[in-house]
C-alpha cells in the first residue's frame, strides 16, 4: 500500500499539464502506469458518434486530472490515447479501474483502418469478459516497440470517473492481487462483524443486533458493489441489478442505518420529537429508489446523496443529544459515526471534485465503514457490559433487599417469638386459672351435691326423729305406768298373801276387797294389756325404723350387690311415713322382680327422691282427697321396671324437659336446691338404666325407672 | 275441797292417749279423744280445766282445734304437745290459739305434771278472780242500791 501511495505521489508530482499529444510508454515495470492524465476526452451527448468520426477529431480535450472526473452524465464519452509498447511482450494491458460503468468499449484500429471493438460493462453478462475481474481490463495486441492509438467509449449512469492504467501483464497482475487482498481484508472484516453480531443477537436476543447485522450486510453489498464484486460473484447475469444496484444499495444503507440507529440509541425514548422526523428520510430514500428503478438515475443519485447528507447530520445531532442525556452507548456511536461520516464526506467530496480521486479517497468509505462497524460493535458489546453491570447492580440490590428482608424477617421473628411467648404464658396462666376454676367448680358442685344429700338427709332425719319420737314416748311412759300398776298389784298380792297366811279371814278378805276397789284393779288389769301392747308396738316400730334406716342408708356402699328392689321401696316408704301417714294411700303393685345388680344405697336414694317428689306433688294440690301413689314393679328378660305414679299437680309440659337439670326446681326458695332429680338421673345413668317421665298437668305424674338386671364389669 | 283436775287430751296416736291416761289417771280426771271433732264432742259433756293436744293430726291440726274452741270455751288452759319441731306452729299457737305452754315429745312426766298443776292454778286463779270480781260487782251493785235507797229516803 505504501509503495502504491508513493508511486501515486510521484505520478501526481510529475503529471505534466501538456496539450500536446502524448505517447505513453508502457514499460516493463512492477506496477502499471497511470494513463488518466495523458488521455484526451470527447463528449458525445447523444452517443451517436462512430469511432471513424472520432479517431481524428480535434474536439478532444486533454485530461487535466490523473483520474478524470466527468461527474454524472448521460452522455457518452470518448477517450483517446496513444501507447507505445515498451515491453518485450506482444501486448499491453489497459485497465479501467472503475467497475461501475454501464458500457466500456475499446476500439483498436486494425491494419485496414477498421476498428476492432471489445465491449464490457454492467449491462453485459459478466461471463462475457475475457478477464474475470470487476475492473475493465483490455488486452491490446501490439508488437513490442510499436505504437497504437486507442479509443475508449464509455457510458455510465453513475459517477463517471476514469482511473485508467496501462502496463504489462505482470504489472497488472501485481496491481490486481494487491487490490483483491485489500478487498478481501475488508470483506473479511465485514463478514466477521456480521457473524459476530448475528451470534450475539441469537445469544442476547437484542433487536439492535439484528438491525445492525442487516445494516452491515447492506453496507457490505454497497461497498463491494462499488468494487464490482457482487456483479462478478452474486449476480453475474443480472445486469439490471448491476446497473441499478449502485443506486439501490446506498439508499438501503441509509434507511437501514437510520433504522438501526433509532433502535440502538432508543431515540423514541430520548428524543421523541426528533425521532418522528426519520419518517421524512425514509420517504426520501424510497423516492430515490423508485427514481432509480424508473431509470431516472441522475435525480435518484442526487436525491440519495442529499438525503444521505441530511441523514448523517441528523444522526449526528441525535447522537450528540442522547449522549448529553447520559446514554453511554451514544458515545461509541458518536465516535463510530463520526469516523464513518468523515469517510463519507471525503468520498462525496471526491465525487464533487473537491478531493482528488485517488486510491485513498476511493477507499475512505470502506475504511470508514469498517471502523464504524467495529466501533459500533464495541458499542453494542459495551451495551452488554452495561447490561451486565446493571444486572449485577440489580442483583446486588436484590441481594441487599433480600438481606434486608432477612434481617427484618429475623427481627420480626424475634418479636413474634417474644409475642408468642407472652401469649403462651398468658394462655398458660389463663389455662391454669381455668383449671383451678374448674377444680373449684367441681368441688363446689360436689359440695352442693353433698349439701343436697345433707339437706335431704336432714329432711330425712327430721322425719325419722319424729317417727322414732312417738314410739319412744309411750314406751317410756308406759313403762312408768306399768311399774306403778305392778306396785299396786304387789300391794294387793301382799294382801291376798295375808289371807292365805292370816287367821281372821273375813277381815282380811274384806280389806283385800276394799283395797281392790280402791285400786280399781279391774281397770288396771285391762290397762296392763294396753300398756304392754303400746310398748310392744312402740318397740317394734322403732326397730322397724332403725331397720329401714339401715336398709336405706347403704348410701355410700360402693359395691355392686344383687338386691330385691322391693326391700328398698319399703324401707323408703317407712322413712317417709310421717309425710304419707293417713294423707296418702300407697298402692303397692309389686310384680315379679328378680334380684337386680346395683348399688343398693344409691337406688334407695332414687326411690326416696321420686317418692318425696310424688308426696310433695300431692300435698301441693289444694284438695288432696283420694291422694294415692301407685308403685308398680315389673320386669322383662333384660330389665327391671319400677313405676311410681301419683295423682298430684303434675308437671308443666314447658319445663318437663328441664326437670333433670341440676339446680332446676319449681319449689320456693329454701324448699330444696333442685338437685334431687339430677342426682337421680346420674345414678340411673351410672347403672346404664333410664328414667322416663309421663305427666299431665293437674292429673299427676308417673316416673318409670328402668334398670338392667345385670351390669357389665365396666360400670364406672 | 280439793278438786280433781279435768284434763282433755287429743292425739291421733291412740298409744299416746293410753300412755298419758295410764300415767295420770290416779291424779286427774283424764278424757282422751282421737280427733278434734271427738274432743269438741267431749267438751260439750264435761267441763275441762286443761286441754292438751298434739299438733300433727290429719284433718284439723292441734292449733286449728285450739283456735276453734277459743270462742266458745275461753276458760280451759290450752297446751300443745308435739314431737315435730315446727317454729311456725309454735308462733302460730302462741298468737292464734292462745297457748299457755308448748311441750315437746317425748314428754318428761314430772315436767308434764308441773305444767298441768300450774295450768290448773292459773285456771283456779282466773276463776276465783272472776268470782271475786262478780262478787265485787254484786256488792257494788247492792251498795249502790242501798246508797240510792238512802238518798231517796
Amino acid at each position: 500500500m505504501k509503495r502504491f501511495l508513493f508511486l501515486l505521489l510521484c505520478t501526481l508530482a510529475s503529471a505534466p499539464v501538456a496539450k500536446a499529444i502524448q505517447i505513453v510508454s508502457c514499460p516493463e515495470s512492477n506496477y502499471p502506469i497511470e494513463l488518466g492524465g495523458k488521455i484526451e476526452i470527447l463528449e458525445d451527448p447523444k452517443g451517436i458518434l462512430t469511432p471513424e468520426q472520432v479517431i481524428n477529431s480535434a474536439v478532444f480535450r486533454p485530461s487535466t486530472q490523473n483520474v478524470p472526473n466527468l461527474g454524472l452524465s448521460a452522455s457518452v464519452f470518448w477517450l483517446r490515447f496513444h501507447l507505445i509498447n515498451a515491453t518485450s511482450n506482444g501486448h499491453v494491458l489497459v485497465n479501467l479501474e472503475q467497475p461501475n460503468m454501464d458500457e466500456v468499449s475499446l476500439y483498436l484500429p486494425d491494419s485496414s483502418g477498421k476498428f476492432v471493438v471489445e465491449t464490457m460493462g454492467e449491462n453485459k453478462p459478466f461471463r462475457e469478459r475475457i478477464f474475470q475481474i470487476p475492473d475493465y481490463l483490455f488486452r491490446i495486441n501490439v508488437k513490442s516497440g510499436k505504437e497504437i492509438t486507442c479509443l475508449m467509449r464509455i457510458r455510465s449512469t453513475e459517477q463517471i470517473q476514469i482511473p485508467l492504467l496501462a502496463g504489462s501483464e505482470a504489472s497488472m497482475i501485481n496491481l490486481i492481487s494487491i487490490k483483491h487482498i485489500l478487498s478481501g481484508l475488508y470483506f473479511g472484516i465485514m463478514i466477521v462483524m456480521i457473524l459476530y453480531n448475528l451470534f450475539i443477537y441469537f445469544t442476547v436476543r437484542d433487536k439492535s443486533y439484528l438491525y445492525y447485522v442487516v445494516y452491515i450486510i447492506i453496507i457490505l453489498l454497497t461497498q463491494t458493489s462499488l468494487q464490482g464484486f457482487p456483479f462478478q460473484y452474486l449476480w453475474p447475469n443480472w445486469t439490471w441489478m448491476a446497473v441499478h444496484g449502485g443506486f439501490l444499495f446506498p439508499a438501503l444503507v441509509g434507511a437501514s442505518g437510520l433504522a438501526f440507529l433509532r433502535v440502538f440509541l432508543h431515540t423514541a425514548e430520548f428524543t421523541p420529537r426528533l425521532d418522528r422526523v426519520a419518517i421524512v428520510f425514509y420517504i426520501l430514500y424510497t423516492i430515490s429508489i423508485v427514481l432509480a428503478i424508473e431509470d431516472v438515475f441522475a435525480a435518484s443519485y442526487a436525491l440519495m446523496e442529499i438525503t444521505a447528507m441530511l441523514v448523517s447530520m441528523y444522526m449526528l445531532t441525535m447522537g450528540i443529544i442522547i449522549f448529553r442525556k447520559g446514554f453511554r452507548p451514544a458515545k461509541f456511536f458518536l465516535i463510530a459515526w463520526t469516523v464513518f461520516l468523515v469517510g463519507v464526506c471525503i468520498y462525496i467530496m471526491k465525487d464533487f471534485g473537491v478531493f482528488p480521486y485517488n486510491n485513498f479517497t476511493r477507499y475512505t468509505m470502506q475504511i470508514g465503514s469498517a471502523f464504524e462497524v467495529i466501533l459500533i460493535s464495541f458499542g453494542l458489546a459495551d451495551r452488554i457490559n452495561i447490561l451486565k453491570m446493571e444486572k449485577e447492580e440489580s442483583q446486588n440490590k436484590a441481594i441487599q433487599a433480600m438481606s434486608e428482608n432477612e434481617r427484618i424477617v429475623k427481627e420480626q421473628n424475634v418479636i413474634l417469638e417474644i409475642k408468642v411467648h407472652e401469649r403462651t404464658s398468658e394462655l398458660e396462666t389463663a389455662n391454669k386459672e381455668l383449671s383451678e376454676t374448674f377444680t373449684n367448680l367441681k368441688e363446689t358442685q360436689s359440695q352442693l351435691v353433698d349439701a343436697e344429700k345433707m339437706a335431704s338427709l336432714g329432711q330425712l332425719t327430721a322425719g325419722i326423729a319424729h317417727e322414732i319420737n312417738n314410739p319412744i314416748n309411750f314406751v317410756k311412759s308406759n313403762i312408768k305406768s306399768l311399774k306403778r300398776t305392778m306396785d299396786e298389784v304387789k300391794q294387793l298380792y301382799k294382801q291376798y298373801e295375808q289371807i292365805e297366811n292370816g287367821p281372821r279371814a273375813a277381815d282380811t278378805i274384806a280389806a283385800a276387797q276394799k283395797l281392790r276397789k280402791e285400786l280399781d284393779m279391774d281397770y288396771s288389769m285391762r290397762e296392763i294389756d294396753e300398756l304392754l301392747l303400746g310398748i310392744d308396738d312402740g318397740a317394734s316400730r322403732t326397730s322397724e325404723i332403725i331397720k329401714g334406716l339401715k336398709v336405706f342408708s347403704r348410701l355410700d356402699e360402693d359395691i355392686l350387690k344383687t338386691t330385691d328392689l322391693h326391700e328398698g321401696l319399703n324401707a323408703t316408704l317407712i322413712l317417709l311415713n310421717t309425710l304419707i301417714k293417713e294423707k296418702i294411700t300407697i298402692e303397692k303393685q309389686y310384680g315379679q322382680l328378680p334380684p337386680v345388680e346395683c348399688y343398693p344405697g344409691k337406688i334407695n336414694q332414687v326411690f326416696m327422691n321420686i317418692l318425696n317428689n310424688a308426696i310433695h306433688a300431692i300435698l301441693e294440690k289444694p284438695d288432696h282427697t283420694d291422694a294415692r301413689i301407685i308403685i308398680h314393679s315389673y320386669s322383662d328378660e333384660k330389665n327391671a321396671y319400677v313405676s311410681i305414679k301419683d295423682n298430684g299437680v303434675g308437671i308443666n309440659p314447658d319445663i318437663i324437659s328441664r326437670i333433670f337439670e341440676p339446680f332446676f326446681s319449681t319449689k320456693e326458695v329454701g324448699q330444696g336446691v333442685g338437685l334431687g332429680l339430677s342426682i337421680t338421673h346420674s345414678i340411673v345413668e351410672k347403672h346404664h338404666g333410664k328414667v322416663k317421665v309421663n305427666s299431665e298437668l293437674g292429673k299427676g305424674s308417673e316416673f318409670i325407672i328402668c334398670l338392667p338386671l345385670t351390669q357389665n364389669k365396666d360400670l364406672h | 275441797m280439793e278438786k280433781k283436775i279435768n284434763i282433755l287430751y287429743v292425739d291421733d296416736e291412740s298409744n299416746n292417749l293410753v300412755a298419758f291416761k295410764a300415767l295420770f289417771r290416779r291424779e286427774y280426771n283424764i278424757h282422751t279423744a282421737v280427733s278434734a271433732d271427738e274432743g269438741k264432742a267431749l267438751m260439750k259433756e264435761h267441763v275441762f280445766h286443761v286441754i292438751l293436744t298434739d299438733q300433727r293430726m290429719p284433718g284439723t291440726t292441734g292449733v286449728e282445734f285450739l283456735e276453734s274452741i277459743l270462742a266458745e270455751y275461753p276458760d280451759p288452759i290450752r297446751m300443745l304437745i308435739t314431737g315435730y319441731a315446727d317454729i311456725q306452729a309454735v308462733i302460730q299457737a302462741i298468737n292464734k290459739g292462745q297457748v299457755y305452754r308448748y311441750i315437746t315429745k317425748p314428754w318428761d312426766e314430772q315436767e308434764l305434771r308441773i305444767s298441768i298443776e300450774n295450768a290448773f292454778e292459773v285456771y283456779t286463779l282466773r276463776e276465783s278472780n272472776k268470782h271475786l270480781t262478780d262478787m265485787l260487782l254484786e256488792a257494788n251493785k247492792q251498795l249502790d242500791f242501798m246508797l240510792r235507797q238512802k238518798l231517796l229516803s
